[in-house]
């Protein structure tokens, strides 16, 4: 239930992101919402149930990409699962600093991932530059706000199981 | 099997759900092959969400940027209405400037052209209205040390407005066209009739008839007549009006009778010429000139 509970919050916060962006004026500067609740899924959830779940967060990401090639963020979502277990085993990585170096570190691998496989499977793939220079103030913007939308999620599970998970931000 | 399946369903599903991604990308990344239905699926679903989304947000932010966000509008309002206002009075001020450098620069030509004649500048100072609005009479300021006498012609780029009926000093006051004591021998350009401009004196209307001798041809209508200087008051070629109603030319004695617009109007002349054609301009407090009348 938390895991479906996770996914429409998760698609709810990406359509209603672009709108408020928009109206906000911030143009490129979005917060990567799939990473930050693959990360959020890694620290607290068992292990299968956590990265099927993070796999289908990727697929509602691939669907807000316009023009992207389905299945890059599934596959990447899936690898920074199983990144972000590990360093779950290891780190608290819950709290706010650890979590903004973590969330920085993944941002960065992931938009090698997407560079890798849009080189690899985008034939039409030609703007090598632009993923970079596109990515840096959405790098940023999670990176910033990552600690708040985690906190979403911690509030929502909340809500849904009755109880904190571990490794809670709000302690 | 299941067993199996089930001890190592983690690792299972890691293979499967990092592979089928891979073949997605490998299906879906050859471009031009048509949409598939999975593609279709999600953005369509991505798309009615986002747009309704989009819907409800453009709407929330149009109710508080319009109803919510008015804090400082009144004064806004109040900083932009003074502003509005000195805008309108500068483009008030530049239009008038336009029409003044306009005028100048015309004035300028003109004296450019005219080099035959000499020329001082003046200024109108002031206008005698008839009961019906009409300029009668307009006095001018004659710039530099000239000193206006009776019998100078009056005139701007545009055409003659009159004479002058009495100077002092730098000051005239200025008999005009349509005055009905107002003589000017004229011709008409181009044919060569020659005829005299005589004012109507009409307190209604700017109005001045052109007579010729009744053994000439009939003017056409919008016939432009130029003085001819055999008056020895004026200047020869300076516009004095043109042919109006022709059709409604009058015979009076031996004389044909036309009506004629004047080229200047004078209740919007603002810079004038005083010129000497038959009378003379002297230095202020110099020698005296010959003042040639009609």
């Amino acid at each position: 239930m938390r895991y479906l509970v996770l996914a429409v919050l998760v698609f709810v916060l990406f359509v209603v992101q672009a709108p408020v962006v928009k109206a906000l004026g911030w143009g490129a500067a979005s917060v990567d919402l799939a990473l930050l609740a693959v990360l959020y899924l890694a620290a607290t959830s068992p292990a299968f149930g956590g990265f099927v779940t993070s796999v289908v967060l990727g697929l509602i990401a691939d669907s807000f990409t316009p023009g992207g090639v389905l299945g890059m963020y599934m596959e990447v979502a899936g690898v920074v699962f199983l990144v972000g277990r590990g360093l779950a085993d290891r780190l608290q990585i819950l709290r706010p600093v650890p979590l903004m170096v973590i969330v920085l570190v993944c941002m960065v691998t992931k938009t090698l991932l997407v560079f890798l496989l849009s080189i690899v499977f985008d034939r039409d793939f030609t703007q090598y530059a632009a993923v970079f220079v596109n990515a840096l103030p959405h790098v940023l913007t999670t990176t910033i706000l990552a600690p708040v939308f985690v906190a979403l999620f911690q509030w929502t599970d909340r809500r849904v199981r009755g109880r904190r998970p571990a490794g809670t931000l709000l302690r | 099997m299941l067993d199996w399946l089930v001890r190592h369903r983690f690792g299972v599903a890691v293979g499967v759900l990092l592979t089928a991604p891979l073949l997605l990308m490998y299906f879906h990344g050859r471009r031009g092959e048509g949409v598939t239905f999975a593609e279709r699926l999600t953005v369509t679903l991505a798309g009615a969400s986002q747009a309704l989304a989009n819907a409800v947000v453009d709407f929330g932010g149009g109710l508080f940027r319009d109803y919510a966000l008015l804090v400082g509008v009144h004064e806004e309002n109040e900083r932009l209405v003074r502003e509005n206002e000195r805008l309108l009075g500068e483009a008030v001020q530049a239009k008038r400037l336009a029409v003044e450098v306009q005028t100048l620069r015309e004035a300028l030509g003109f004296r450019e052209r005219r080099k035959d004649l000499r020329l001082w500048s003046g200024r109108v100072i002031g206008r005698e209205l008839t009961p019906y609005y009409r300029v009668a009479r307009v006095s001018v300021e004659v710039e530099g040390d000239g000193e206006v006498r009776p019998g100078m012609a009056v005139l701007t780029h545009a055409g003659l407005v009159g004479r002058v009926v009495r100077g002092v000093g730098g000051y005239a006051d200025v008999m005009l066209l349509t005055d009905g004591r107002s003589r000017v021998a004229g011709e008409v350009l181009g044919r060569g009739v020659l005829g005299m401009a005589v004012g109507t004196g009409r307190t209604d209307e700017y109005r001045v008839r052109f007579q010729v001798s009744i053994s000439e041809t009939p003017l056409e209508e919008g016939a432009v007549v130029v003085t001819s200087g055999h008056d020895r008051v004026f200047p020869r070629g300076i516009e004095i009006g043109y042919v109006t109603n022709a059709a409604n030319r009058r015979q009076v004695g031996p004389f044909v009778e036309y009506d004629l617009a004047p080229a200047v109007n004078p209740a919007i002349v603002e810079f004038v010429f005083v010129a000497d054609g038959g009378a003379t301009v002297s230095p202020r407090g110099g020698g005296r000139g010959s003042v040639g009348g009609p």
